[in-house]
């Protein structure tokens, strides 16, 4: 209703600014006054548009105070567009008879342009939010599918599935759940994972443990740190000899020293 | 020949038996560790190794240290091409005496046989101790005459194709555990030969050498029985097989693993394991025996040796395309 409200208006004024324009010729023919404002005034009180505007408005006047407020932001916009448009045709005939008034007419064209940047702006902040809702949702929908992912690559032993981290989280859940030989290999393919990482070896996954411990580039107290864990592996996923508790416990301290470097000091 | 019966060994006494046996080996063979470890993993299988590498390696050596450092029988069949089936196995003579046949053993009636220049005998020779080398028996004049238990057979080949060579054909290849290539020693390791020899040790002679006997075939049998106890993952096992049936789908590959071959990496995997005292298999110990146990089944396609691909490259791209079990 406000839309249509506010192409009326600008219809009108659109009307009145020709209708003026015409009665200055009107008048310049006849040889009368060339500008009369009651007269005008006159004229759109007695435009049907305009009284059905009118008793709209009135209508208006009853409801409540935000449309009262919204109505005088309306009018204020209103008589804001006519000035504008005012400006604008005076520039025109500024510019076509005497070449004067083009700073009026660059004005309005900064006011334009700063109404359209303003909604530019206000679309984007729009969209940010849109955005950000969206993927607040998906990161929500996508903890089961992130897990499930771990899962598959714990499965096929894909070690840069996961960050060094995420594979320490996993191996905590599967030791919480007493499947320590499982949270041995989550511990493992961290570390894998945390020394690919650090680049002190090349993962790929046709290569066996042990080759990494031959190719690893770093002191060689790491690399026997790498190696002892290696044979604790074997022993533990291969061999299928299930750890104790405590051993673990040992093992995935030692595991996160030689990730961060700490083994080389220790 | 020990006739003692050792039931079983536990893991450290077979590693340290196994051990001592590369030690002893090793006063004679310098810079070779790779050969004798394919030397006892063969032994521990109970199956037979080619010895390819060029003449004066010590391949004949190294089979003859083998046979002292176990304290049994060893015998050596040089093959010709006059070498006669009969030459192998043996013949049944006439006792002019008794009036009566009369069997002579050939050399093949022993615990290590030693077959030098195997591709020098002609295939009909060469069948004869096929048959005796897949079921460990021998047919005489008709009657099937039993080999020994640790019946091993140690061929030799030489890489280069001479005159006068027939080249194994490949279901005989086939029947041979390992193909194990004795290339020649570092130079640290011949500098060493060269200064005893300097010395005045003449390298033919073992008893020089010291070396002492460590295994016996009762505990060589035993350690044979301990295989079956080597666990084998089933992550660790499907890999084992994808190697062996890649090969049979390369487009490189006229000729694929067997399933011979298969079973032979399996073996020579768990003996492998034992070496290191392990009782549970590595996916190292697969990669490790690939090579040994399939390379020389392989045979290339025609448009593989147009373009100049050999075995080794092929079996290089199928381990690089196979994903290890972690």
């Amino acid at each position: 209703m406000r839309l249509a409200a506010l192409l009326m208006m600008a219809i009108m004024l659109l009307g009145f600014a020709s209708a003026k324009a015409g009665a200055e010729v009107d008048a310049a023919a006849r040889g009368g006054p060339t500008d009369d404002p009651r007269a005008h005034l006159q004229q759109i009180k007695e435009d049907p548009l305009f009284t059905r505007w009118q008793r709209r408005e009135m209508r208006a006047q009853g409801g409540e105070r935000s449309e009262l407020w919204f109505s005088q932001q309306w009018n204020d916009l209103r008589t804001w567009i006519g000035d504008a448009l005012d400006r604008l045709f005076a520039r025109q005939r500024a510019r076509s008879w005497f070449g004067e008034g083009a700073g009026e007419g660059l004005g309005t064209l900064m006011r334009w342009f700063g109404v359209v940047l303003a909604g530019v702006l206000l679309l984007f902040v729009v969209l940010t939010v849109v955005r950000l809702l969206q993927e607040r949702s998906a990161a929500e929908q996508a903890t089961p599918v992130r897990r499930s992912r771990i899962r598959d690559a714990l499965e096929s032993g894909e070690a840069l599935a996961a960050g060094g981290s995420e594979w320490m989280g996993e191996a905590e859940r599967l030791a919480g759940e007493g499947d320590l030989r499982l949270a041995y290999r989550a511990v493992y393919l961290s570390l894998l994972s945390g020394l690919h990482e650090r680049k002190k070896i090349d993962f790929r996954r046709h290569r066996t443990n042990w080759t990494y411990v031959r190719q690893y580039r770093g002191a060689d107290r790491e690399r026997s740190v790498l190696a002892e864990l290696t044979a604790t592996f074997d022993e533990t996923w291969y061999g299928q000899h299930l750890p104790e508790r405590s051993r673990y416990e040992q093992i995935r301290e030692r595991v996160g020293m030689l990730i961060s470097g700490e083994a080389a000091d220790g | 020949m020990d006739e003692q019966v050792i039931e079983k060994l536990t893991l450290e006494d077979a590693a340290d038996r196994l051990g001592s046996l590369r030690e002893q080996l090793s006063k004679v063979i310098h810079g070779q560790r790779a050969v004798l470890d394919q030397l006892c993993v063969a032994l521990l299988c109970g199956g037979h190794a080619l010895l390819e590498g060029s003449p004066g390696t010590a391949k004949t050596l190294t089979v003859r240290a083998l046979a002292m450092a176990m304290d049994c029988r060893m015998k050596r069949i040089q093959f010709t091409p006059d070498l006669m089936p009969s030459d192998i196995v043996g013949t049944n003579t006439y006792n002019l005496h008794t009036q009566t046949f009369e069997l002579r053993p050939g050399p093949i009636f022993t615990d290590l046989l030693l077959a030098d220049e195997i591709n020098r005998a002609p295939a009909k020779t060469q069948a004869a101790l096929l048959e005796a080398m897949s079921e460990r028996h021998a047919t005489i004049d008709g009657e099937r005459e039993l080999l020994s238990p640790v019946f091993t057979v140690f061929a030799t080949q030489n890489p280069i194709e001479f005159e006068g060579t027939y080249p194994l054909p490949e279901a005989q290849q086939d029947r041979f555990l390992l193909k194990i290539p004795v290339p020649y020693p570092d130079v640290d390791a011949e500098r060493d030969m060269l200064q005893a020899v300097h010395r005045g040790e003449a390298p033919e002679r073992l008893e020089a050498r010291g070396i002492e006997p460590v295994m016996t075939v009762a505990e060589l049998q035993a350690m044979q029985r301990q295989l079956v106890d080597v666990q084998v993952e089933p992550g660790v096992m499907d890999y084992l097989l994808t190697l062996c049936r890649a090969t049979r789908e390369h487009d490189l590959l006229l000729m694929g693993a067997s399933p011979r071959a298969a079973i032979h990496l399996l073996q020579a995997s768990k003996a492998s394991a034992l070496l290191s005292g392990r009782d549970y298999v590595i996916p190292d110990d697969v990669v490790k025996m690939f090579t040994p146990v399939i390379g020389h089944r392989l045979v290339l396609s025609a448009e593989a040796e147009v373009s100049g691909e050999d075995a080794g490259s092929v079996q290089e791209q199928i381990l690089d395309q196979t994903d290890v079990p972690r």
